[in-house]
């Protein structure tokens, strides 16, 4: 049967508002479902990126560490544990990247290890990661503190191992479209009382990518 | 009208909303006879906006420019920074406040430059027939601003610079880094855009014969007009500048090349910084000051580093290039034997004056020293400009072509009315584009003295003008000069290495 004008208009009317209502459930919905989503780190399935990501950092890292306890060269012979400091990483890539992502995640492998600890309490740049080893023995002078709790003279161990590296980035294009990027994570493990180098590593990671523009 | 937001610094894409893109896609489908009789009825709506919109741009630059060529940097900056957002603004701007010494404000400009030039390349690569054709129905001022390869290569060596300056060598050295790549990538580039640029015409010429063969009508031959040497030769005539300069090898900016093996050299890689400096000479082959300091690296590698300190002097001097307009007729084959003579727009480059012949420098120890040329802005500008050239010459004929042929079907279908429309709207339309980042210098200088006991340097511009900077007297370093024109007094930073 034919409905009316009327009934048209009441249905379209119905519609209308259950088209509203939709439309607003689906939106609500769909904000929902742009929302920020926390990645599972250990098993992150996005795409790579041309760029350095924690992934690249985690990998190299992982290499590196594996290959010094495999050398033997942080093993002390009587069973202790070599004390580390971190020398100079240096950034040679086309990236703004801390240098920290690749060295913090070697210390706390290196550290979980068993066979090194580090210093925080020496730099080479002389700002050491915790002032707080050297400024508390200001504290020395201070009336203010229980002298018995102020931490004595020769007391802070020095370190016998130092680490230094560099990543370096080279771009290669492989056809109209596509690019390389290649990174060296280039390590060196130093022994401070001999300054000969224990351990060398080199990790390279490289990608394939778009050559629309700069991998950066 | 269609708003596009644009991140070039042209005006007429916020004012007349065209898009070469969109233009593109009415011609290939045969519409465009049919969009050309709309466009020249709409034309006494656009054309006040079109002339509005050119006569705007021209103010705004020439504003800058004037603000700049008197050494007012931060008025230069503001007068950028006044408009909404843009490529080209932003390298002005970046580069006025680099000589304002507002570093980090520089710094955060020139970061959104690289973006907007990151995006402006994957757009062009993606981009289909109307990505190098797309602004043949009105002309290349109605596209967004396309950074020049050098004009890239000079946002990462500035931005090197500031970083250097303020202390963050790790920092400045990225830059560096992404300096020479952009120079390498835009090598392989230029080779790629040619093949496209003639797969374009090859695409363009396949659709207007479908396009024609559909219509019935004889097809305009693209193919014969772009390669015809009697247009080489009347620009040649008219241009004669066009080949003023031997070219650098492509895209290679001997400047950034040089400072990228200084920076090295400051950081104790001698062997980056060999390779850097050699490749430098290569270009700047009568320079003592590069010839010496390949010489103090190759002692380093050899285990003999020189244990003095120094000063370098890095001179930039003058203005860098700007673009003028020359209009000729050219002779286009439409659909026969005959000849139509029809008028084109191309830009030329127009070079500036230098600030000074040299600088006087004098540290004490010795005699003044007088800093000499190591490598021109100019030709540089040139070398790219001269490249990319005949991709130019193409756009403005085909362009051309399609506004003689809109003319002549304009006046077979609306009359003479009609006709008249068109030639207004060619005429309204046709013009060169003139943007360019012209904060740029005219070309570098450099000379190296001993480090002045007393720390005084003393510099003089050969027009009188004498500066007294005090200098590390403990350790090298580089004072970086700027003077823009012989009248403004130079500025200048001190970079410790």
């Amino acid at each position: 049967m034919k409905p009316d004008r009327f009934s048209i208009e009441k249905r379209s009317s119905k519609g209308s508002r259950k088209l509203v209502i939709g439309t607003m459930l689906l939106l609500s919905m769909s904000g929902c479902g742009s929302s920020v989503q926390n990645i599972d780190m250990s098993n992150d399935k996005t795409p790579a990126v041309m760029q350095l990501d924690y992934r690249d950092f985690e990998m190299a890292a992982s290499d590196a560490v594996a290959s010094m306890l495999r050398s033997g060269a942080v093993n002390k012979r009587d069973g202790s544990r070599y004390v580390l400091t971190v020398g100079r990483v240096i950034n040679d890539t086309m990236q703004r990247i801390d240098t920290d992502l690749l060295v913090k995640k070697i210390r706390v492998e290196l550290l979980n290890s068993g066979n090194v600890m580090v210093t925080t309490a020496y730099d080479v740049t002389g700002n050491p990661e915790d002032a707080n080893s050297m400024k508390v023995r200001e504290l020395r002078s201070s009336s203010e503190f229980k002298q018995e709790t102020v931490q004595k003279q020769g007391q802070l161990i020095a370190p016998d191992m130092s680490l230094s590296g560099k990543i370096i980035q080279r771009n290669i294009r492989v056809s109209g479209s596509k690019q390389k990027a290649e990174y060296y994570f280039q390590l060196t493990l130093t022994d401070l009382k001999s300054g000969l180098a224990f351990w060398e590593g080199e990790t390279v990671i490289g990608k394939i990518g778009s050559n629309k523009s700069v991998a950066w | 009208m269609k708003k596009r937001k644009s991140s070039s610094g042209n005006s007429c894409e916020y004012k007349s909303g065209f898009s070469g893109v969109e233009f593109c896609n009415f011609m290939f489908s045969g519409a465009f006879p049919r969009f050309f009789f709309r466009a020249v009825l709409a034309l006494f709506c656009l054309h006040p906006l079109l002339g509005c919109s050119s006569v705007y741009q021209a103010e705004r630059f020439e504003a800058f420019n004037a603000s700049f060529a008197q050494g007012q940097y931060s008025t230069a900056a503001a007068l950028e920074l006044q408009h909404p957002p843009s490529l080209l603004g932003n390298l002005q701007a970046a580069a006025a406040l680099r000589y304002a010494a507002q570093y980090e404000r520089s710094n955060a400009l020139f970061d959104e430059c690289e973006v907007a030039i990151k995006a402006s390349n994957e757009r062009s690569f993606s981009s289909g027939v109307a990505g190098t054709l797309g602004s043949v129905l009105i002309n290349d001022t109605v596209v967004e601003y396309r950074a020049a390869e050098y004009d890239g290569v000079m946002v990462n060596t500035y931005k090197a610079l500031n970083f250097w300056k303020t202390g963050q060598p790790d920092l400045a050295r990225v830059e560096f880094n992404r300096a020479m790549d952009r120079q390498r990538r835009a090598r392989e580039r230029f080779a790629e855009e040619i093949q496209k640029l003639k797969t374009e015409i090859a695409q363009k010429q396949a659709s207007e014969i479908n396009n024609a063969r559909q219509q019935r009508r004889p097809s305009l031959d693209y193919a014969r007009n772009v390669s015809n040497p009697e247009i080489d030769a009347i620009i040649r005539k008219t241009y004669s500048g066009l080949d003023e300069f031997n070219a650098y090898p492509d895209f290679t900016n001997p400047f950034t090349t040089y400072l990228a093996g200084l920076f090295f050299m400051s950081q104790k890689e001698y062997s980056k910084a060999s390779t850097l400096l050699k490749e430098a000479y290569g270009m700047t082959a009568s320079n003592g000051v590069v010839q010496s300091d390949l010489f103090w690296v190759e002692q380093a590698l050899n285990g003999r580093p020189p244990g003095e300190h120094a000063v370098w002097v890095i001179y930039e001097n003058g203005l860098g290039p700007v673009r003028g307009e020359y209009r000729i007729d050219l002779p286009l084959y439409m659909y026969s034997e005959k000849v139509y003579y029809s008028g084109i727009a191309l830009p030329m480059l127009i070079f500036r004056e230098r600030a000074a012949s040299s600088l006087s420098v004098s540290s004490g120890t010795e005699g003044a020293e007088k800093t000499v040329f190591m490598a021109s802005m100019d030709r540089v500008a040139q070398t790219e400009f001269r490249k990319r050239y005949p991709s130019i010459v193409t756009r403005s004929v085909i362009s051309a072509m399609l506004k003689t042929y809109g003319q002549y079907e304009a006046r077979q279908q609306l009359g003479v009315l009609g006709g008249v429309a068109a030639g207004l709207f060619q005429r309204a339309t046709t013009s060169a584009d003139l943007r360019v980042w012209s904060a740029l210098p005219k070309e570098f200088q450099v000379a190296r003295v001993g480090v002045p006991r007393n720390g005084r340097l003393l510099l003089s511009t050969s027009n009188g003008i004498t500066l007294e900077i005090i200098v590390p007297s403990d350790r090298s370093s580089i004072v970086y000069v700027k003077q823009p024109t012989a009248a403004v007094v130079p500025v200048y930073e001190i970079i410790e290495l």
